[in-house]
């Protein structure tokens, strides 16, 4: 049943050529059940390390469960998934050294109600990477400047906008000085003339080299930084594509129906 | 003033005239309370005396307070020996000390001090209340009235809060024994009165202590006193961790944090901010329930009054001396009423950004 899927994914992707420590992200044969129900079904997925990964599909196809596997927010039964050469497994250490390495940012922003912006940020780097308060500042600062918010630090969340909280955000995870950063729809739960601050963020960071995973609708988003853009349904990679072929000609036909669906077709 | 006054009859009209059956019991309970008014001001204070050395100063219809007056000291320390009770203030005294750190800014870390406390207050408690070198030995039978109270509820509740905050994170753990343990803990307390509780603490325990191993029946007291409240504080503590958005435990968790610091940095902050008025009114009626321990023969506030009231010279003293503790425990428990609502608006409007330092370079 899964053959005429696997068809459809290139064999090789052009970063895939190489022996597997090419990749920062190497997820194979991944399964993961939520009970009775087959979320995510013998998904392959390699990253290579500066590699920016579009990731789209319908709702409930499992986009946010496969990345959020990544830094095991969820856990998978089977396959294997190894980020930076750790394995990820029940051993709580490679957990924690794959979430020291991988930065995630929510649709819903997470920012810790209770402290200030500046808190927010240096609140993990203090007490998990234990360098000093002051240090922490600096840094802190540093990346509240890079997106924009340097003015808001002393503020609590609650007094920010959604676009202001979700860069907020997405320097606090910049803070622990990831070498990945996931993003599950961080644009989706904005209001429309907010999104762009978002994602001039974003593409100011994929130009930087950051290796990216965004779970994202935003397919201008997707054509300007994306190296591929991955489709998924019922669980499924379905396609992995350049952000040029994925728009233009679609191989799957179930791609070419979400495409439609979104007017992303060209 | 007049259009006023016409709503006003309008509104009484309509509220409590409607029918001729409410007209009649309006006019009854407003008899009643007029009539049991007077009755009651002129009991407590048109015939009421206020000095005397014994009963026979007592006058029909009124209230005998020269009573609470001469047997202030009774209430106040119980049959601690007169000559030492100076050692009961400064017990307090000290105790209120440990508290200053609690409001030092520069202090990060309070739940240190309520660590430090938890040792600190029993050794004062011992050395100044008890006695050691350099103090005589008071029985801590003797100790009675508010301060017994006082020592009940303050120790009470210091120690059911770390128990309690621990239990309710326990709850939730994913270790399935850890998870057992703290749901047994929890419903099998909060499933038997504290009463039985305080028996078991009294009289059951004493006989399988190792021969020797006298745990004084004051600290048995306390420690099952905890218990019984630190069950009571996880579940509000645990009704406040439901609270919080799943998305707060996911972005403490991709950022790293295990367990231990998340709860302590992240999660409880805000847990206790939820549950501040919660956790003000289980505290008032732990206060309230500490009366109970004059049913295993200590004499707390509540229950001095009766051998105060046993004085052959002060025969039938019984409702002054109620009234007088109902009317202290009235306003302790309104006190930290007023206090809990206080932290409540002062922990949830958003702190001063004033101190803010600008943007650095
Ligand atoms: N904790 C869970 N328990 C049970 N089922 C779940 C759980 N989380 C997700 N699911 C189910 O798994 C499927 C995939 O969910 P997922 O959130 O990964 O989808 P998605 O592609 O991100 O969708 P969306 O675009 O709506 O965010 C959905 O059908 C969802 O109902
Ligand atoms: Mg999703």
């Amino acid at each position: 049943m899964t053959d005429t899927i696997e068809k459809a994914i290139p064999a090789e992707t052009p970063a895939a050529s190489g022996a597997d420590e090419d990749f920062i992200i190497s997820i194979t044969d991944l399964n993961k059940w939520f009970g009775e129900f087959h979320v995510l079904t013998d998904v392959n997925l390699k990253v290579a390390k500066g590699e920016k990964i579009v990731i789209c599909g319908p709702s409930g196809s499992g986009k946010s469960t496969l990345i959020r596997c990544i830094n095991r927010l969820e856990k998978h039964q089977k396959g294997s998934i190894n980020v930076m050469g750790h394995e990820l497994t029940e051993n709580t250490k490679d957990v924690a050294a794959i979430r020291k390495e991988v930065g995630m940012v929510f649709q819903s922003f997470n920012l810790f109600p209770h402290l200030t912006i500046l808190q927010n940020l240096t609140l993990a780097p203090i007490w998990l990477r234990k360098i000093s308060q002051k240090e922490a500042d600096k840094l802190a600062w540093k990346y509240l400047k890079r997106v924009n918010i340097a003015e808001h630090a002393y503020k609590f969340p609650s007094q920010l906008s959604g676009g202001q909280q979700q860069r907020a955000a997405i320097a606090r995870s910049l803070c622990m000085q990831p070498e990945i950063m996931l993003f599950d729809e961080p644009t989706s739960a904005l209001d429309p003339e907010m999104v762009n601050e978002v994602l001039d963020v974003m593409v100011t960071l994929a130009e930087e080299g950051m290796t990216m995973l965004c779970v994202t609708h935003e397919m201008g988003f997707a054509r300007r930084v994306a190296d591929h853009v991955i489709f998924m349904d019922e669980g499924k990679i379905v396609e992995r594509q350049v952000p040029e072929k994925f728009f233009t000609e679609p191989e799957n036909e179930r791609t070419r129906e979400f495409l439609k669906q979104i007017h992303a077709i060209s | 003033m007049k259009l006023k006054i016409k709503s006003a009859i309008d509104f009484l009209k309509k509220e409590f005239f409607n029918t001729p059956v409410n007209a009649v019991l309006t006019v009854l309970m407003v008899w009643l309370v007029f009539k049991l008014g007077f009755w009651f001001i002129n009991w407590a204070f048109i015939n009421a005396v206020w000095t005397g050395e014994s009963r026979d100063v007592a006058q029909a219809g009124g209230a005998t307070w020269a009573f609470i007056i001469k047997k202030l000291r009774f209430f106040m320390f119980g049959f601690y020996p007169r000559e030492q009770i100076w050692r009961i203030p400064v017990t307090i005294i000290l105790m209120i000390f440990t508290m200053i750190p609690y409001f030092i800014k520069g202090i990060r870390h309070k739940v240190l001090i309520m660590l430090a406390q938890m040792v600190i207050w029993p050794l004062i408690i011992m050395y100044f209340l008890s006695g050691g070198p350099g103090l005589e030995k008071v029985s801590s039978n003797d100790w009675g009235g508010l301060t017994l109270t006082f020592i009940l509820s303050v120790t009470g509740l210091l120690y059911s809060f770390p128990v309690g905050i621990l239990m309710a994170l326990g709850r939730r753990s994913e270790l399935p024994v850890i998870k057992g343990l703290s749901i047994a803990y929890i419903e099998f307390f909060r499933g038997i009165p504290l009463i039985t509780i305080l028996f078991m603490s009294s009289v059951v325990v004493p006989f399988f202590l190792p021969n020797g191993a006298a745990v004084d029946k004051m600290v048995r007291v306390i420690i099952g006193m905890s218990i019984f409240q630190s069950a009571y504080l996880a579940e509000v503590i645990r009704g406040g961790l439901q609270s919080i958005p799943k998305g707060q435990y996911e972005a403490a968790d991709a950022l790293g944090f295990k367990f231990g610091l998340q709860s302590y940095l992240i999660i409880l902050p805000q847990v206790l901010k939820l549950t501040v008025s919660n956790i003000g009114g289980i505290s008032i009626s732990f206060i309230k329930d500490t009366t109970l321990v004059l049913i295993i023969g200590m004499f707390d506030l509540l229950g001095i009054v009766s051998p105060l009231a046993s004085d052959t010279d002060w025969l039938g003293m019984e409702p002054e001396g109620l009234i007088f503790a109902g009317i202290l425990y009235w306003i302790i428990c309104f006190a930290i009423s007023r206090l809990t609502y206080k932290v409540e608006k002062k922990v949830n409007e958003l702190p001063e950004t004033a101190e803010m330092t600008g943007v650095p370079e």
